[in-house]
């Protein structure tokens, strides 16, 4: 039940961020997105994951506040007429909606292919002398991943973060007085 | 197999497709970014849940995720840029890629 209403609020919310014309409603409903994703990675018992996306996700829709107050974007984006506007998001709609289904339809032949081929699972019952192993908690294992197989993709990862911060510093440098525009 | 989250994470990436085509400022298109971002999150959380490797679609969710993050710095510093060349940060005078 939690999962459907997660799921549920984490759609509506990421409607509302697609189709409306105001800035700070799409906003606020890319945050209630970003919660309500949080809350279904929650229930897929991934943790870690869940409690990241909170964390981006509200400092993202920060990061969107601050930016469009300082150019001023608070307000309705839009300048078509309505019907123009309205067939528009219309054909958007149909065509993401075609592409969610070719989407939904490969990852659905690829899990059914995977359990068709599947080797039949050989249960060992462990001997009663035998103590039998505890089972790891998820972020334990998790971690042992991380350090173990993929070290390289998380120093990949720290050092383009590092090298956006450096770059973004020196792009967004306001224009010197004198300077020409280009 | 439980089909909510699946679905969920395709209609978060179909709109955040959507959001990317239809908004005309950098803001908006980069709310769209976002959106995918976070249905390809879920999508490897839900793949890796399915197939009983709940660890690495953790892992791969959590790679999208910080990727993510680096174009949506890029983003902003780009707009900020935009904006002091050009006091607005939309995309109409970008159409033809002309400086």
């Amino acid at each position: 039940m939690i999962t459907w209403i997660c799921c549920a609020v984490t759609l509506v919310s990421a409607l509302i961020s697609s189709w409306t014309h105001d800035i700070r409603r799409a906003i606020l409903a890319l945050w209630v997105c970003g919660l309500g994703m949080g809350g279904v990675a929650l229930d897929l018992g991934s943790e870690f994951l869940a409690v990241t996306v909170w964390i981006i996700s509200t400092t993202t829709t920060i990061g969107f506040v601050f930016y469009s107050v300082m150019f001023g974007e608070f307000r309705s984006e839009s300048n078509d007429e309505d019907r123009k506007a309205i067939v528009k998001k219309v054909v958007g709609l149909v065509t993401v909606a075609v592409m969610g289904y070719f989407i939904y339809s490969g990852i659905e032949n690829a899990i059914r292919y995977r359990e068709s081929h599947r080797a039949p699972k050989v249960v060992e019952l462990p001997a009663p002398s035998e103590p039998t192993e505890q089972k790891r908690p998820a972020n334990d294992l998790l971690g042992d991943e991380m350090v173990s197989h993929h070290f390289l993709t998380l120093e990949l990862l720290g050092f383009s973060l590092f090298l956006i911060l450096v770059a973004s510093g020196v792009i967004a440098r306001p224009r010197r007085k004198g300077e020409p525009i280009p | 197999m439980n089909q909510a989250p699946l679905m969920t994470a395709i209609g978060l990436f179909s709109l955040g497709i959507l959001a990317m085509l239809t908004r005309r400022t950098i803001l908006g298109i980069l709310l769209g970014f976002q959106t995918t971002a976070l249905g390809a999150a879920l999508a490897a959380v839900v793949v890796g849940k399915e197939s009983e490797v709940l660890v690495k679609g953790q892992l791969l969710g959590l790679i999208f995720l910080l990727g993510g993050v680096i174009p949506l710095i890029g983003g902003f510093s780009f707009s900020v840029r935009l904006f002091y060349l050009r006091t607005k940060a939309t995309l109409d005078e970008l159409e033809n890629l002309k400086g």
